[in-house]
């Protein structure tokens, strides 16, 4: 399904909240890639600096700084667009956003307003890219939300948001993000508000357009079932660093890093043998602004290597079985 | 932790304990020091405060005493005296009549030297009805007259009767708030908790009352009172009048605060451990809403001064002998006399001063009222 | 029922919420939703129980309704207090039930909203001990530390204002306020839904050790059934306002006997790559309470729906020893288990 085409190519990136008294440094030299036509899941806790990293690809990463870094789009008509250039207003970030790279979130209700008909809107996300006419936008709109497994798309085009129950408003925004047939679709979260059996459905969905359009997706999500249903590739970040990087069966067969080890066990599965206790990481995320020195998980690390890992600072190193791991005990 | 926490807590990052121990009133104090226009309200109230409660003392002459110095400009303070630098001093003037066409002048002597004095003897007052003392802050020599902003038609000093006048133009808001705060809370408060139909008659009262034209209602309320009633009875009325306007605003905003609140997870957390339902209003819901009420209130003071200034101005509040601004802006309705005496001005000065004062730290106020949120 | 009735803390008989459904111009009454219709189930002292369904299914309102801050429409609910054996909740006078909320208590879902922002940690935790006098002083402040230790909180913290904490942290000032009074039964509703993986983990690892050590019962609201699975001795589902299924934990998820649990349990996404979720098992949305389907409310969606599923409703039936379904049908379903 996937060629070997890079789409995006992220490097070194850093990306910094500026408070009068501070900096934050949110993304901590993040490096990583993401292959046209593949899914890559990127998986952390709160603060990890995921939804950032993700954001900075559209250039709405504000009231975050990019401090260094580049990212790079690779649009395959060997047109290279390098977007950590771009200014956040320009001509020509705008024409990616909805058209090369599109972008569904948590709470559906931030994408439409609440001031217009579904209709209206997806019709603006088209005119804004293409040039047709009012006629053939809305047939188009109408298509797009019959794609999406809504119904009765007629009906829907002239409803608000507010009238359409959850499952309903994130299948129209998914309609509306994909209308252009972007080659990257960002999904934050869209689906930790919804209901088991409407997030399995709106996953299927995902899966079965990303398919037909061989289209890319970055899926953020701290939940790990989840991303393992739907990603080929997953991403794990802590406190703005990827700690590993690695297919999905190797990773979830095999996870390599500390942390990932440790997150993979402390969820509660449907086993038969499951026992009493989750296993648990010691201690909390550390508070941002007192970033720990060396490695930033040695504190809380069953591994913690005394005078290695509170001093240096691991380098991410690649392995056999090509994942990618930053830590001490992989060389 | 939102914006302002994160603040907070790089700066107090050598004791984190000032953050995670900071009341919401101190969190407010901090959002509220960024706003400079709000603090320099802030200063610019105090100095009219302070200038209240200390005004006998500040003012050099008894405001009601008429002097034959009839609408006597301003005294111009000179520093130089034969080309050498010497103390502040003025010169006398002697008010003269010209013959032909009978204009008052004045004529200035400049042959003598009175400097200004530091907190000299002066008319005798009672500090609060308190202490009594002659002690002014500066003053002349009794020869003549230090009019720092001229004289009125019965020649009392207008810097005198302005000053005076900050007593009960600055004072009149306080009580009038206060008034419209307990009938807000009170009405606002039953009409929130409650709801249902206690809660629907009670607001097509208010909408009622909001309906009638201000203005015209204030001046009808204030055309009854009696006018043999002293100055203090006419006083108290006259902030009760102002308070009916504004209770209403303050009773929905209380209103729809409780609608608010009394849905919160917490409110529900309070009630299953058993708190009784007239503690969660105070301890709970009361809290959450004081800094929004504060800064209405806030707001209220000015439009407060403001009706007193009409109401006095028109003739139909204060009157003479009080001293208020908008009594003394009565002797400037006369465009003849405001063209040729334009100091009779002043106290409309005053009045915007204050007012825009007030407006800032309420704006001040009104962004820092919800510490929480961002 | 149960043969050992005399373990049975709770009890919950027929239990219903309806709100009025209001239309037109004039807001006439057009109908009922019934957020909660006719459930019915016991928890044993010392367990945990269960309730798990998607939002809607009536999960919430019943918990609020135990905990006496939402008055039931009908229906009654039984508390064996200690000192005055079973007392049906519902005709208790203001007295009694302030006294009775004591045994009783909640830790709720949002950690944000929960704590009020105004107080601090002490004032929060004590604040069922002040309602209900209960200590004073130097007392008072002891046993809040107390508490705030069983929690793994630091009793220092108690000057701090909720600001001050995490999201796990909050939950556990939350636990420590729900457990101040020394309750008996705890309604833990959706505790862990709004925390971070690892966090969830350490909370649910707590809400075992207290129960452990404070021998307390849990009636447990999810909709995650793997947290469920972990922590649950026995398990009731709901669907919009219905009990379509209760049994025990091993019961359950070997063997359910619900369409609608089987759907659940093959929907719900696993940590594994090569168990992909199979969502043949479910078609459409959650039934609208307000304008329910006729005969049984999951039909439109049932791979199994015959006729009889349209036209009547299904009651909870008893399939098999303490398992009981709300289905026409003697299914033989496949859980998604192993």
């Amino acid at each position: 399904m996937s060629n070997n085409n890079i789409l995006i190519n992220i490097e070194n990136l850093k990306i910094s909240f500026w408070l009068r008294q501070g900096v934050v440094r949110a993304v901590d030299g993040v490096s990583f890639q993401i292959k046209q036509g593949s899914v890559v899941g990127l998986v952390g806790e709160s603060g990890c600096g995921k939804s950032v990293t993700a954001r900075s690809l559209l250039r709405i990463e504000a009231p975050g700084k990019i401090d260094d870094g580049k990212i790079i789009l690779n649009t395959g008509s060997d047109v290279i667009i390098k977007i950590h250039k771009l200014t956040e207003k320009s001509q020509e970030i705008r024409a990616i956003r909805g058209n090369e790279i599109s972008m569904i979130f948590q709470e559906p209700m931030t994408s439409f307003g609440p001031m217009h008909t579904i209709g209206n809107q997806i019709c603006e996300a088209i005119n804004v890219h293409r040039d047709i006419s009012k006629k053939d936008a809305q047939r188009k709109a109408i298509d797009a939300l019959k794609s999406v497994g809504i119904s009765r798309p007629e009906m829907v085009m002239k409803q608000y948001a507010h009238q359409l129950s959850g499952g309903m408003r994130q299948r129209a925004m998914i309609a509306m993000a994909l209308i252009c047939e972007p080659k990257l679709l960002i999904a934050d979260e869209p689906t930790t508000a919804l209901d088991v059996t409407t997030e399995a459905q709106i996953l299927e969905l995902l899966m079965g357009r990303q398919q037909r359009m061989n289209m890319a997706i970055l899926y953020i999500s701290h939940n790990l079932a989840v991303i393992s249903q739907i990603a080929d590739e997953v991403v794990v970040m802590y406190l703005g660093q990827i700690v590993e990087q690695a297919n999905v069966e190797t990773l979830f067969s095999a996870p390599k890093h500390p942390y990932t080890q440790a997150l993979m066990k402390s969820i509660p599965q449907i086993k038969k043998d499951s026992k009493g206790k989750l296993e648990v990481i010691k201690g909390n995320i550390p508070d941002p602004y007192t970033r720990p020195s060396g490695c930033y998980f040695h504190q809380r690390c069953p591994q913690f290597i005394r005078g290695l890992c509170d001093k240096l600072v691991p380098q991410m190193c690649v392995l056999e079985d090509g994942a990618r791991v930053a830590c001490h005990l992989y060389k | 932790m939102n914006q302002t926490q994160k603040k907070i807590k790089s700066k107090s990052s050598n004791n984190p304990e000032i953050l995670y121990s900071a009341s919401q009133w101190r969190l407010m104090w901090i959002k509220f020091k960024d706003h400079k226009l709000a603090l320099f309200g802030l200063v610019i109230l105090s100095i009219f405060y302070i200038t209240t409660l200390l005004a006998p003392f500040i003012v050099p002459y008894n405001p009601w005493e008429d002097t034959k110095y009839i609408y006597a400009p301003p005294t111009s303070i000179h520093i130089f005296h034969e080309g050498k630098l010497t103390r502040p001093f003025i010169y006398a003037m002697h008010p003269k009549v010209n013959p032909e066409n009978f204009e008052r002048t004045f004529e200035i002597d400049k042959s003598k030297i009175y400097p200004i004095k530091f907190f000299v003897k002066g008319f005798e007052y009672h500090w609060l009805g308190i202490f009594k003392s002659r002690l002014h802050l500066f003053g002349v020599d009794k020869e003549v007259k230090l009019n720092l902003l001229g004289t009125d038609m019965l020649g009392r000093d207008c810097f005198s009767r302005n000053i005076w006048g900050n007593q009960i133009s600055l004072t009149v808001g306080m009580l009038g708030v206060f008034i419209t705060f307990i009938l807000g809370c009170i009405i606002g408060g039953i009409s929130g908790y409650y709801g249902g139909i206690i809660d629907n008659i009670l607001q097509r009262i208010m909408e009622f009352i909001t309906c009638i034209p201000t203005i015209p209602m204030w001046m009808a309320l204030s055309a009854t009172i009696p006018a043999d009633w002293d100055n203090v009875k006419v006083y108290f009325t006259i902030t009760i009048i102002l308070a009916l306007r504004s209770w209403t605003g303050l009773s929905r905003q209380v209103r729809s605060k409780l609608l608010q609140l009394r849905e919160e997870e917490f409110v529900v957390a309070a009630k299953v451990a058993g708190t009784s339902d007239w503690k969660i209003i105070l301890t709970h819901l009361l809290p959450g809403f004081m800094s929004y009420l504060i800064v209405s209130l806030t707001l209220e003071i000015p439009k407060m001064i403001l009706g007193e200034t009409t109401l006095s101005f028109l003739s139909l509040g204060l009157r003479a002998p009080t001293v208020s601004w908008g009594v003394l802006l009565q002797d400037a309705q006369n465009l003849a006399a405001v063209a040729a005496y334009p100091w009779l001005m002043f106290p409309a000065l005053l009045v915007i001063v204050s007012v825009l004062a007030f407006n800032f730290v309420g704006d001040g106020l009104r962004d820092a009222a919800d510490p929480y949120k961002e | 029922m149960n043969k050992q009735n005399s373990d049975i803390l709770l009890e919950v008989k027929n239990l219903s919420k309806y709100y009025p459904q209001q239309g037109g111009f004039f807001e006439q009454s057009t109908g009922m939703v019934k957020a909660v219709d006719d459930i019915s189930f016991s928890v044993q002292k010392g367990t945990t129980f269960g309730l798990v369904g998607e939002s809607g299914c009536g999960k919430t309102t019943t918990g609020r309704m135990i905990v006496r801050v939402l008055e039931p429409t009908k229906g009654d609910i039984y508390f064996k207090d200690e000192e005055n054996g079973v007392v049906n909740l519902l005709h208790l006078a203001k007295k009694p039930l302030r006294k009775l909320r004591q045994k009783i208590q909640m830790i709720f879902q949002d950690p944000y909203a929960s704590l009020d922002p105004r107080m601090t940690i002490l004032q929060i935790v004590g604040e069922p001990l002040r309602a209900n006098k209960l200590a004073s002083g130097n007392d008072y402040k002891e046993k809040v530390a107390g508490i705030l230790k069983s929690v793994g909180l630091r009793p220092e913290y108690m000057n701090r204002y909720p600001h001050a904490f995490s999201g796990g942290q909050r939950q556990r000032i939350g636990i420590a306020r729900a457990l101040v009074t020394s309750p008996n039964l705890v309604i833990a509703d959706e505790p862990v839904s709004a925390l971070d993986v690892s966090v969830q983990a350490q909370i649910l690892n707590l809400l075992a050790d207290l129960q452990e050590q404070l021998r307390l019962t849990y009636l447990f609201i999810a909709h995650d059934l793997s947290v469920i699975h972990h922590i649950c001795n026995r398990i009731a589902v709901m669907y919009v306002g219905k009990l379509v299924e209760i049994a025990d934990r091993t019961a359950l998820f070997s063997n359910p006997k619900h369409p609608y649990t089987e759907a659940l349990m093959s929907i719900a996404p696993k940590p594994d790559p090569h168990r992909k979720s199979k969502t043949a098992f479910l078609k459409g949305e959650v039934a609208d309470a307000s304008n329910p389907p006729s005969g049984c409310y999951f039909h439109p969606r049932c791979r199994y729906a015959k006729k009889i599923c349209k036209q009547e409703a299904p009651i909870l039936r008893k399939k098999e020893l303490n398992h009981f379904s709300a289905c026409h049908f003697d299914l033989e379903l496949q859980g998604n288990y192993v």
